[in-house]
C-alpha cells in the first residue's frame, strides 16, 4: 500500500486528499491535515478526535434531507415522518426465527413447573412483532421510510434523551407530538444546532443516539 | 468466580421469558442495537438506578419488559410493570446480561453474560452415553423447550466477535433444532465463532453432511471427545457399546463436511497411560484434526462416583502427556493441555498450556495465596476436593513464573 493511500485511511473522509496530490507526501504540512475535527490535546496526552456518533454523512432515513425543497410541503404534517425525501440506510434483515424454523408442536414442553409453552409463545410472539421486514421497503432502496414501529422506537429513545437533558417532562409513548417536538426545538435552540423540530442526524448526535442498523 | 444465579423479588411476571437488561444510556444510545438480533422493547429489562430515582414517573411509560432496580432505595410501588428487585448477589445480573426469569421461582439465571470468555447455549440435558467422569450426569427429559430459548437467546446477546459454546447434554440429539440453531447464529452473529461440545456419534449418519453443507458456517469448531486407539477402552468410558465405530465414522462424516474438528481427550486413569498410542492413532487416521484438547478432570458429576476408576495424579502421568502433546506437535497438529494447576504441569509443556477454566466455575485455593502464577494459571474447578488434589501442588515463585509463560486460548 502506498503511503499516501495510508493517510487516506487514517484520515478517513474528514481530509480533502486530492490537494496533495502535486507534492511529495515528506511536505506534507501537518497544519493542512489538521481540520477542525482534530484538536491537539494539552500536555502530552494522546491526540482526541471529536467523532460524532453517526457518521455526518450518514444514511438517516428518520430525518428529512433537506435539499430536497420539492418536499418542503410535506414538512406541515410534521407530527408524523415526512420521509419521501429520505435515503434507506442498506439493511441487512436476518431471516425472524420462525420462518425456517418450524417447532414441532407436540415436543413443545414448557419448563417443569411453569405454565403455558412459555418458550414456544415467546418465541412467536416476539417473532411477529420484531422490527417487521415488509413495511421498510428492501436494502439499498433509495427514498424509502422507516416502518412506524422503527420510528416510534426512535421517537421513544429521543423522549429519553431529552428527559435525561431535562427537556421532556412528558409520557415515553414514541409519539413525536407537540410536547415532544417543542423539547426537540428547545434543545437544538440551545445546543446550537439548526432548529427543525427533526430527528436530524447533528440532533440524534448531540442526544447521543446512534441511527438504528 | 462469579455464579450465574440469585434469587430476585419477581413482581408482576406471569411467564416465563427471558430479558436483556440495558441501562437508559444504552437504551438511548444504541436501542434495539443492543441485541444482535430482531428484538422489540418488550425484550429490555430497564436497569434503573438511584440515579434515575427523579424520573422514575417518566421511566414507568416506557414499553419495556420489566424494570430491574438495582438499588434498594427504590420502591417497587412506584412502578406498575414486571419488576425484579432486591437481589441476594447484587453483583451476578449486571447491564447487557440476558436473563430467565419466572413467576415459578425467585431464581433468576444469566443465560448470557456479557464479557465473559465461557458464554454457552445449553442444548439438553439429554445424553446417548454415559461417561463414567461426566460432570453433568444425563437425563432422561423431554427438554426440547431448550431449542426456542436458544434461538431467542441469539437474538439478545450483545453483537460482537467473542466466542458462544454450545454444549449439554449431547446436542445433536436434537438435530433440526441444532442446525436451527447453527444457521441463526449465523445469519445474527456472523461474527462470533460457535464451539460445540458432541460425542459425534450420530454424524455416522452421512445425511448430517448435506445439512452442514447447506448452512455453510464458516466459524464453527465441533469438539469430539476420542479416549482411546482402540474400541475396548474407548467404550469403557463413554460406557457405550458401538460408539468408537460411530464416533470415528462420525468424525470421517465432519470432515467429508468440511467442518473444523478438535479432538478433546479428558484425562484419567483410564485414558492417561495410552496417551502416545491415542496421539499416534489420531496422526494416523484424523489428520485432518486442527486442535487436540487433552484435559483435566473435573471432579464433579459422575466423576466423584467413579473417583476409584479414575483418579490419577496428574504428576504421575506427565511423562506420557508430554510424549503425547510433542509427538502431535511436531507433525504440524495444535495442542492445548487444559485444566491443570500450572504448579503440577512439567514446566517443559508450558507453550501448550491454557488458562482453560470458565470464569464463572474457577477458583484458586488456599496454597495458591502464596503463589505468583494464578494470572496466568488455569486454578481449579469450583468442585475441588482435597481428594482430586495432585501431590505437586505447590506455590510458585515469580522466578518460576518467569521461565513459565501461561498463554490465554480456549475455554472448557
Amino acid at each position: 500500500m502506498k503511503l499516501l493511500d495510508r493517510w487516506k485511511m487514517l484520515l478517513g473522509q474528514s481530509i480533502a486528499v486530492v490537494p496533495m496530490m502535486g507534492f511529495s507526501v515528506a511536505d506534507a504540512n501537518q497544519a493542512q491535515l489538521a481540520t477542525s475535527d482534530w484538536l491537539p490535546y494539552p500536555e502530552n496526552a494522546p491526540p482526541a478526535f471529536k467523532n460524532t456518533l453517526n457518521a455526518k454523512d450518514a444514511l438517516n432515513i428518520y430525518a428529512a434531507h433537506r435539499s430536497h425543497s420539492s418536499h418542503r410541503s410535506h414538512s406541515s404534517h410534521s407530527s408524523h415522518y415526512s420521509g419521501s425525501s429520505g435515503y434507506s440506510a442498506p439493511r441487512s434483515y436476518s431471516t425472524p426465527s420462525s420462518s425456517y424454523y418450524t417447532p414441532p408442536a407436540s415436543s413443545y414442553k414448557a419448563p417443569a413447573s411453569s405454565s403455558g409453552s412459555v418458550y414456544g409463545s415467546n418465541l412467536n410472539g416476539s417473532s411477529s412483532t420484531t422490527k417487521p421486514t415488509t413495511p421498510t421497503t428492501p436494502a439499498t432502496t433509495y427514498g424509502s421510510k422507516p416502518a412506524a414501529q422503527d420510528l416510534s422506537q426512535l421517537v421513544r429513545r429521543v423522549q429519553l434523551a431529552l428527559m435525561v437533558k431535562k427537556y421532556y417532562a412528558g409520557a415515553i409513548d414514541g409519539v413525536l407530538g407537540n410536547s415532544t417536538r417543542g423539547a426537540l426545538m428547545a434543545f437544538q435552540s440551545d445546543s446550537g444546532i439548526g432548529i427543525s423540530g427533526k430527528m436530524d442526524t447533528p440532533t440524534l448526535n448531540a442526544l447521543g443516539i446512534s441511527i438504528p442498523r | 468466580m462469579l455464579r450465574l444465579d440469585t434469587q430476585f423479588n419477581i413482581r408482576g411476571l406471569t411467564n416465563r421469558r427471558l430479558f436483556k437488561i440495558v441501562t437508559l444510556q444504552e437504551l438511548i444510545e444504541k436501542g434495539l442495537d443492543n441485541c444482535a438480533g430482531n428484538t422489540v422493547f418488550e425484550d429490555f429489562m430497564l436497569w434503573v438506578d438511584r440515579v434515575d430515582s427523579a424520573i422514575v414517573h417518566q421511566l414507568v411509560t416506557l414499553p419495556v419488559g420489566g424494570f430491574l432496580l438495582a438499588d434498594d432505595s427504590l420502591n417497587p410501588d412506584d412502578f406498575t410493570a414486571t419488576i425484579l428487585n432486591a437481589a441476594k448477589d447484587k453483583f451476578v445480573v449486571k447491564p447487557g446480561d440476558v436473563i430467565s426469569a419466572g413467576p415459578d421461582s425467585n431464581s433468576v439465571r444469566v443465560l448470557y453474560r456479557r464479557g465473559s470468555n465461557s458464554n454457552l447455549l445449553f442444548m439438553t440435558d439429554r445424553c446417548n452415553s454415559l461417561c463414567l467422569m461426566c460432570s453433568q450426569p444425563p437425563k432422561h427429559i423431554d427438554d426440547y423447550w431448550h431449542i426456542a430459548e436458544n434461538l431467542k437467546l441469539i437474538d439478545l446477546v450483545d453483537p460482537g466477535a467473542e466466542q458462544l459454546g454450545i454444549s449439554g447434554g449431547e446436542p445433536t440429539l436434537y438435530r433440526e433444532g441444532l442446525l436451527a440453531i447453527i444457521a441463526h447464529a449465523k445469519s445474527v452473529l456472523p461474527d462470533k465463532s460457535l464451539h460445540i461440545l458432541s460425542n459425534g456419534r450420530l454424524f455416522c449418519d452421512s445425511s448430517w453432511i448435506a445439512d452442514l453443507n447447506n448452512i455453510g458456517h464458516t466459524h464453527l469448531t465441533w469438539g469430539i471427545p476420542l479416549y482411546a486407539d482402540n474400541a475396548e477402552d474407548h467404550e469403557n468410558v463413554v460406557q457405550a457399546p458401538g460408539a468408537f465405530t460411530e464416533t470415528m465414522a462420525g468424525l470421517y462424516n465432519l470432515h467429508r463436511a468440511g467442518q473444523t474438528i478438535e479432538i478433546r481427550v479428558v484425562l484419567s486413569k483410564l485414558t492417561a497411560p495410552r496417551l502416545p498410542a491415542l496421539a499416534h492413532f489420531i496422526f494416523r487416521n484424523l489428520p485432518f484434526v486442527k486442535h487436540v484438547a487433552l484435559m483435566g478432570i473435573e471432579n464433579t458429576g459422575l466423576a466423584k462416583k467413579n473417583y476409584e476408576t479414575l483418579w490419577i495424579d496428574p504428576a504421575d502421568y506427565q511423562e506420557q502427556l508430554g510424549l503425547a502433546a510433542w509427538y502431535l506437535d511436531i507433525r504440524g497438529i495444535t495442542v492445548s493441555i487444559y485444566n491443570l494447576p500450572l504448579c503440577v504441569l512439567d514446566p517443559r509443556l508450558q507453550s501448550f498450556y491454557r488458562q482453560s477454566i470458565s470464569d464463572w466455575k474457577n477458583l484458586f485455593i488456599d496454597a495458591c495465596q502464596t503463589c505468583a502464577a494464578t494470572q496466568s494459571c488455569a486454578g481449579f474447578f469450583k468442585s475441588h476436593s482435597e481428594r482430586w488434589q495432585s501431590r505437586n501442588i505447590h506455590p510458585l515463585s515469580q522466578e518460576d513464573l518467569n521461565i513459565r509463560q501461561g498463554a490465554t486460548h480456549e475455554i472448557a
